[in-house]
């Protein structure tokens, strides 16, 4: 074996690199940068990016005095910008309208007083708490800002996407892409 | 003078000319001409030759001109020279590779000619498809072949793997042509599950906007990847064509190197395995000798995969022309998500772990453990033998996981552990948001309307399904041009396929354990209006309207006052005072008939 491998030629393990072998992985090297190279920028190229007017972006709607604020109504509907707008007796939601289990539309049940989604039946009550089903947490909400009539902020929904109290009057803005995640449910 | 001379001349020559064209053997110059075009394109194959083969004769020439031709051509240089008799036995391949092969050809044949009126845009998509299918000849055909055949693919490339399993036909030298399966059945779902979105329905959409929401359930990365395969938070537009693309040109691109690589292990290097039964199998010598005795490829395997070929295609069409038709629902919508979304067969089984448990566990991790398992099965199972007898874990294991498996898929179906409202559910069969439905099939004339009233307003009529008694005698309901009662009489004799599904209605919502009939009898509990809308458009609206008892949500039990049991409604009338309260709930659905809109068979 050894015998034969030695007539055949004598590149053995240790031989030390040759100008032609270092230059042939230069060359090597520069297809393997460019593989990589041209991956690294065909993700950039299917990365969605997201502008400004699309779904993510402020969504305003108007002043409070339009919007109802009873804190047992049906939930109001907000479907381009997906959101439900609902008052509590703590104070106001925006609340996502996509199912936290696989991204399905759920609805408002008036006959349940609840949310169900169509698809695997995950429940919620009004304000978002989880009920039953597989969705892992509560309904993701959204960050609301009150405005007043000089364009100044009164009010925001904080970091933990408590309901807000509204100063009357205000002019609201739904912040679609500052998503709070729902409380992971017990 | 001179002038004759010549002339005479000319004809001596034209004469001569003639006896020699006379004298050769035209019939040998046309056929020697004919034998060279056809040596040339067939791989120098006489006519004679393929007559020869196709009469499943022996080789008219020496050395054997079809080994030559498996040199030539490129096509046959794909096949092996010759195959041992037993690996070609029917019952211990099922052919179920080949006929992978056959319906990846089906599915580029059919999928080109797809693509000519296609264009994957939301707006165009949807219109697309029902160009294909009402305007163009042979459009649903088409489409119906390629629908069919994408579903024939995925399931004989499973069948095609769990033979593999169960005859141990991965062993030794044949791991990496099992690893190269296993990439095979990962593109092959792909590729089917990547065109179920294209026909842009609601189903389509829904089914996808699922699917793609597991990969946000994945433990690293899990946004980023939904981000990059719907192109948005939802899929639209930019989702649409890649899923496109992923569709017409990475998974085929894919589908071709992948096959190609495992074809290649099977043709050159392995070849197919023999049955264990010889290969282990104490067979007597004779027998042995005969199933190890070479068979040539050509002329009886390749004869028989021509026979398979026009079998199966005229399978195909049978079913097309007659039962199996590709359904297409309403356009998608993203704003509004149907009841019951099903995901594709083949993914039921996942649907079915997603009821179990965790979206990250069932929907994610375990998927992959499940199928890095089958990647390194060959090197997980040690034991040499293949005899099913000597590797009596093997088989069970592969019995309990396909048992696992089916039964996963039983439970991922739509109506399994998932509670939606009663009523909800009642009408989402009658009037469903994925499928035409057993409304849309009924006979136009059937669903009656009752006439055009004398003040030009549109004919309607009201069926009472489920009504208090004595309704039946109110002088208010006596126009039978208006009103009708449903009776739970078993078959009148005026009975037609309307009358027969009012019936089923009816009873649905009688036997229903949680719809009570209103309790103040203001409201039957079901009924139907059918509208005659327009001349050629009927409007028929389902109504059921019910009282419930107040159930405890933690408890699971009805809700009592003393020893009786509390209403829903009364309930709610204390909780939103805004609501109207003190009413029952009501469910409504409804449905457009076009006189021309034939779901009718
Ligand atoms: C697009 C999908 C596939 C195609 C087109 C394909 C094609 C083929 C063909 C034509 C053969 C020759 C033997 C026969 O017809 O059974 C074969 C053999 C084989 N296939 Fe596949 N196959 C596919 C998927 C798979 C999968 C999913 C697996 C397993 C995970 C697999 C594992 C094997 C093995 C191990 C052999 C050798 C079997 C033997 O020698 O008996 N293949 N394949
Ligand atoms: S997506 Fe809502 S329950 Fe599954």
């Amino acid at each position: 074996m050894t015998a034969n491998t030695a007539a055949l030629g004598s590149t053995d393990a240790n031989a030390e690199m040759s100008r032609r072998e270092f230059l042939n992985y230069a060359w090597l090297a520069t297809l393997g940068i460019l593989t990589i190279e041209m991956s690294a920028v065909t993700l950039m190229f299917a990365m969605p990016r997201l502008g400004p007017g699309e779904f993510g972006g402020p969504v305003p709607i108007g002043s409070v005095d339009g919007l109802t604020m009873d804190t047992k109504a049906s939930p109001t509907a907000f479907n381009r910008s997906k959101f439900w707008w609902v008052n509590t007796d703590a104070g106001a939601l925006a609340i996502y309208k996509v199912c936290t289990h696989l991204g399905c539309i759920y609805d408002w049940k008036p006959a349940e007083n609840k949310y169900i989604c169509p698809c695997h039946g995950s429940q919620f009550e009004r304000d978002g708490k989880f009920i039953q089903g597989p969705a892992p947490r509560d309904l993701d909400r959204f960050v609301i800002r009150a405005l007043d009539s000089a364009g100044n902020e009164v009010a925001r929904t904080n970091e933990a996407g408590e309901p807000l109290q509204i100063p009357a009057g205000s002019t609201i803005v739904v912040e679609t892409g500052l998503r709070i995640h729902g409380q992971p449910k017990a | 003078m001179l002038g004759s001379g010549l002339i005479r001349d000319f004809r001596g020559a034209v004469a001569n000319e003639v006896q020699r064209l006379r004298a050769h053997d035209w019939g040998k110059v046309v056929a020697d001409g004919t034998d060279h075009v056809v040596r040339g394109i067939m791989a120098g194959l006489s006519a004679r030759e393929l007559r020869a083969i196709l009469r499943g004769d022996v080789p008219t020439e020496k050395p054997n001109p079809r080994y030559k031709a498996q040199v030539r051509s490129f096509v046959l240089h794909l096949r092996p020279k010759y195959y041992q008799r037993a690996s070609t036995w029917f019952t211990h391949t099922w052919r179920l590779g080949w006929f992978s092969v056959f319906f990846f050809v089906v599915e580029t044949i059919t999928g080109i000619i797809l693509m000519i009126p296609y264009a994957p845009t939301p707006e165009r998509a949807y219109g697309d498809m029902l160009y294909i299918l009402g305007n163009i000849p042979f459009g649903l055909f088409m489409r119906d072949l390629h629908r069919l055949g994408a579903e024939g693919m995925v399931a004989v490339v499973i069948l095609h793997m769990a033979r593999v399993y169960f005859t141990a036909s991965y062993k030794g030298n044949r791991s990496f042509t099992w690893f190269t399966g296993v990439i095979l059945l990962l593109v092959t779902l792909v590729l089917s599950f990547s065109g179920y979105l294209l026909p842009w329905d609601q189903l389509a959409y829904w089914a996808v906007t699922i699917g793609t929401s597991m990969a946000e359930a994945a433990p690293v990365f899990g946004n980023e990847v939904n981000l990059l395969l719907r192109g948005g938070i939802d899929i639209w537009a930019g989702g649409l064509l890649r899923f496109y693309l992923l569709h017409i040109f990475l998974m085929p691109l894919l589908a071709i190197i992948f096959i190609s690589v495992h074809y290649y292990k099977v043709a050159r290097e392995h070849f197919i395995s023999l049955p264990a039964s010889v290969e282990e199998g104490n067979l007597p010598p004779e027998q042995k000798r005969h199933a190890e005795e070479r068979i040539d490829l050509i002329p009886n395997l390749l004869i028989h995969e021509v026979m398979l070929a026009s079998v199966a295609t005229f399978l195909m069409i049978l079913a097309v022309a007659t039962f199996y038709h590709a359904p297409l629902e309403a356009h998608a919508d993203p704003q509004a998500t149907p009841l019951h979304t099903e995901a594709p067969w083949y993914f039921l089984w996942l649907q079915g772990m997603l009821k179990l448990g965790d979206k990250s566990l069932m929907g994610v991790v375990l998927p992959t453990i499940i199928f890095g398992v089958l990647f390194v099965v060959p090197w997980l199972d040690r034991n040499p033998h293949r005899l099913a007898r000597k590797r009596p874990a093997a088989i069970a294991i592969g019995v309990i996981f396909t048992i696992v498996m089916v039964i996963l898929t039983y439970m991922g179906t739509p109506g399994y552990g998932i509670e939606t409202p009663p009523a909800q559910d009642i009408l989402s069969h009658l009037v469903p948001a994925t499928h035409p439905g057993p409304v849309k099939e009924l006979p136009w004339e059937q669903v009656e309307a009752g006439p055009v009233g004398e003040d030009g307003l549109p004919g309607r009529k009201t069926y009472f399904v489920s009504y208090p008694p004595e309704w039946v005698d109110a002088p208010a309901y006596q126009d039978a041009e208006a009103y009708e009662f449903v009776t739970t009489v078993e078959e009148g004799p005026e009975d037609n396929e309307w009358h027969r599904l009012l019936k089923e209605f009816k009873a649905e919502v009688e036997n229903h354990p949680k719809l009570l009939a209103p309790i103040d009898n203001q409201e039957a509990l079901a009924k139907v209006t059918v509208e005659h809308y327009h001349p050629n458009l009927k409007w028929v609206e389902f109504t059921i309207t019910w009282d419930e008892f107040a159930i405890d949500p933690k408890t699971k039990a009805v809700i009592m006052d003393g020893d009786r049991p509390v209403l829903k409604r009364d309930l709610k009338a204390s909780s939103q005072p805004s609501d109207p309260g003190q009413v029952p709930d009501v469910q409504r659905s409804f449905i457009a008939l076009h006189r021309d809109s034939n779901y009718h068979h």
